[in-house]
């Protein structure tokens, strides 16, 4: 009972978050409205029983994520002003194109009822989403993605420095 | 194993060597790991190992197109000697990121697991994106670099929300299981399995720039060093090529029935969008990137047709188009270097120019239309056997047609090299462009003998 | 959902005592028109020179970059932390320290790199 309130809860006030992300017409209220709803996801993540992706999720999307975000549209000096106004058919494509895929995607999600969703998709209850079993796991199945991703953190830096730097020189 | 340690470590040698003062000896060091990572993939050494259980799989498809990857990237970390190219990334950053995207196509042509899948895209495509703005002081290069991210991130998000739908309906992420999954479920039109699959086939086509989803290449090629632009050509499209058919030859062949019309209708457009938006190209550049589309379309043709021998007509013509692409992009590089542009006129008459250039560039263009006996024709000949053998035949006539079309093309570098009046002077080409050409042009030739060996490798 | 009962009392009762106080600290404040001389700097603050929303350095970018990637690195440390005991009595840390050492060495590598290339240098 307690549980489907707050799922209602959150997801309305995802739902609403969301919306403003992409409607508020200032790019920095859209950035925070984007905290918002980073914090319902996380929210949605602790009904799961997944505490260590609700803190992941807080801690590095609605944290670092977001510093990135908003030094972006410092950096681009975005404003209410220099936002692009986009064409009568650009908008209309667009709105075509999104809402296919919702409608395809609303579509095949309501017929996927319970009984064809497998048995992992349910953790409300489960130990799947605590730390102690991601770390586990982490390190006996997912040992070689773990050690990979470091490459992939490697070449991010790098290419962060090369890029961003102002004169590296040979 | 062996084979992901190998690459990293040099990756990460190379950029260490930067910091230092071993500069010079970068790309010997480079070319000699990647002998070595060729060497032991050749011989399988190590190559299995526990840790990779059910992560990644180093079968004869694998190793087969590791090493195709592995010669690929050797030769384009080879260009790197010449200093002509502009570019404002140094040459070892350059190198490190080349070898840290070639690990990324190595994962993706062994992976047997979606996150394997997944990770090994994005080690591909990050430093990709950073290479593509090399040019960071031009327009065009900021514009590559922010459209291939741009796109490509986009397309990775298809990818992932793919592989989670996938996850939700099949309870694993591993390609074995899904494929049982999929064999156990026949009958069963599961909404949201079949969604995943429709949305991770996007992010693929996407990199594999297949139309509809191919807007981004052409721009990309043309703002991105030509060195760049040869690596995106060969090694990324035969890495993406090469984990597409892994993933719906291995993951999803009981669901063929859901995906294979799907596929026929990419294969179709992109084939027209490539062959017919190639001619209308002025740019030697853009042309190669609308010839890249449109063997994109070849190659799905090759997907399309999963079943005995399917992976060695893939493989055979994944290494004739990149090999013969290769060649294309160094004779761009060599002519940029000798003061010419990156227009078709660039190339007139340039088997006076530089005779063994001429018939290089040359051969390519023939291999790539498919004239026999060139490699070109052994790929174009198995891929169309194999698909008329699926009962495929309205595609293959009209994928026939297309090659008729490139061959309208294909022609033009040829003619401008040989019956145009020379657009400078002759000019030598650097040792390295040379060893290059030289090696390209050789597999282009010699491919031809291989492909009953290869038939019976995989 | 138990472990959670508290976390679901303390979220309204936050929201409440940060409204409270503004509702309090609105009734208690004497209001005065909107004047030029309002908007001015109190006593001995900085006499405002622009819109403080101008364009950042790269350099910033810079930096938030490579805060995150260390961000997520340290969140990798963290489920590691949480079961290292355990691996201790069945024998298995000194492969889990070896794990992680690698992870930490190739991050370490980054930054080394990016120290040297003098990115952490604000000029």
């Amino acid at each position: 009972m307690m549980s489907s309130i707050l799922f209602y809860g959150l997801s309305t006030l995802l739902f609403a978050a969301a919306l403003l992300v992409i409607l508020s017409r200032n790019p920095i209220h859209s950035a925070l409205w984007l905290v918002t709803a980073f914090f319902a996801v996380a929210g949605h993540y602790v009904l799961l029983n997944a505490q260590f992706l609700a803190a992941v999720h807080v801690i590095v999307y609605a944290g670092a994520i977001m510093v990135l975000f908003l030094f972006t549209i410092m950096l681009l000096n975005l404003n209410k002003e220099t936002e692009p106004q986009h064409s009568l058919l650009v908008k209309l494509a667009g709105l075509v194109a999104g809402g296919m895929l919702l409608v395809v995607m609303v579509g095949a999600l309501r017929r996927s009822s319970a009984e064809t969703a497998s048995d992992l998709a349910t953790v409300h209850s489960g130990t799947v989403g605590l730390v102690e079993t991601l770390g586990k796991v982490l390190f006996r199945d997912f040992l070689l993605p773990f050690e990979l991703s470091s490459i992939l953190f490697l070449a991010a830096l790098v290419g962060a420095v090369v890029l961003g730097k102002k004169e590296l020189g040979e | 194993m062996s084979l992901y340690l190998i690459l990293s470590i040099l990756g990460a040698l190379v950029l260490l060597s930067s910091l230092g003062r071993g500069k010079r000896l970068v790309v010997p060091l480079a070319i000699a790991g990647l002998l070595g990572a060729l060497a032991v993939t050749g011989m399988g050494l190590g190559l299995d190992h526990p840790l990779l259980k059910g992560m990644a799989e180093f079968d004869r498809y694998a190793v087969l197109f590791s090493c195709l990857l592995l010669v690929l990237g050797t030769l384009v970390v080879l260009l790197l000697t010449n200093p002509n190219e502009r570019s404002d990334i140094p040459r070892v950053e350059m190198a490190a990121l080349l070898l840290f995207s070639l690990t990324g196509g190595i994962m993706m042509a062994s992976f047997a697991h979606l996150v394997m899948l997944f990770l090994g895209v994005e080690i591909l495509s990050i430093p990709l994106y950073i290479l593509a703005g090399a040019r960071k002081r031009e327009r065009a290069g900021n514009e590559a670099a922010l459209k291939y991210f741009i796109t490509g991130s986009f397309a990775t998000g298809f990818l992932l929300f793919g592989i989670a739908l996938i996850y939700g309906a099949t309870g694993s992420f591993s390609t074995r299981a899904i494929a049982a999954w999929a064999e156990a479920n026949p009958a069963v039109f599961t909404p949201m399995f079949h969604l995943g699959l429709l949305l991770m086939l996007v992010g693929l086509a996407f990199k594999i720039s297949a139309a509809p989803f191919h807007f981004w290449a052409p721009d990309v090629y043309e703002g991105s060093p030509s060195i760049v632009t040869s690596f995106m050509s060969t090694v990324v499209k035969v890495a993406a090529i090469a984990a597409f058919y892994r993933l719906f030859s291995e993951a999803f062949p009981a669901a063929a029935d859901a995906w294979s019309w799907v596929i026929a209708a990419v294969a179709a457009l992109t084939l027209a969008v490539g062959n017919l938006g190639a001619l209308a190209q002025r740019s030697f550049k853009r042309l190669m990137a609308y010839s890249g589309i449109s063997h994109a379309g070849f190659l799905l043709l090759a997907l399309l047709s999963v079943g005995p021998g399917s992976a060695g007509a893939l493989w055979i013509y994944a290494a004739a188009y990149s090999f013969a692409t290769l060649i294309a992009f160094v004779s761009l590089l060599a002519v940029e270097a000798a003061g010419g542009g990156e227009s078709l006129e660039a190339l007139s008459g340039l088997g006076r120019r530089n005779p063994f250039l001429g018939v290089c560039l040359t051969i390519s263009m023939l291999s790539l239309i498919g004239v026999p006996p060139l490699a070109g024709f052994f790929g174009k000949l198995f891929v169309f056997g194999n698909a008329v053998s699926q009962r495929h035949v309205v595609l293959v006539v009209f994928a026939v047609v297309m090659s008729a079309v490139g061959m309208a093309y294909y022609m033009r570098p040829i003619i401008q090299t040989w019956l145009r009046p020379p657009a400078g002077s002759p000019f030598q080409l650097s040792t390295s462009q040379a060893w290059v050409l030289g090696i390209a042009t050789a597999f282009v030739v010699l491919l031809a003998a291989a492909p009953v060996w290869v038939m019976r490798f995989l | 959902m138990d472990a959670y009962t508290v976390l679901i009392y303390f979220l309204p009762l936050g929201a409440l005592i940060a409204g409270a106080a503004m509702f309090t600290g609105n009734l208690l404040s004497i209001k005065t028109k909107e004047s030029a001389h309002k908007r001015e700097a109190y006593e001995c603050g900085e006499v405002i020179i622009g819109d403080a929303r101008i364009q950042f350095k790269v350099g910033y970018y810079l930096f938030a970059l490579l805060f995150v990637i260390f961000d997520v690195e340290s969140l990798f440390l963290f489920p590691v932390a949480r079961i290292f005991r355990g691996q201790v009595a069945s024998g298995l840390a000194p492969h889990l320290l070896l794990d992680l050492a690698i992870f930490v060495v190739v991050l370490s590598l980054g930054l080394a790199y990016a120290w040297r290339k003098g990115a952490l240098k604000w000029d």
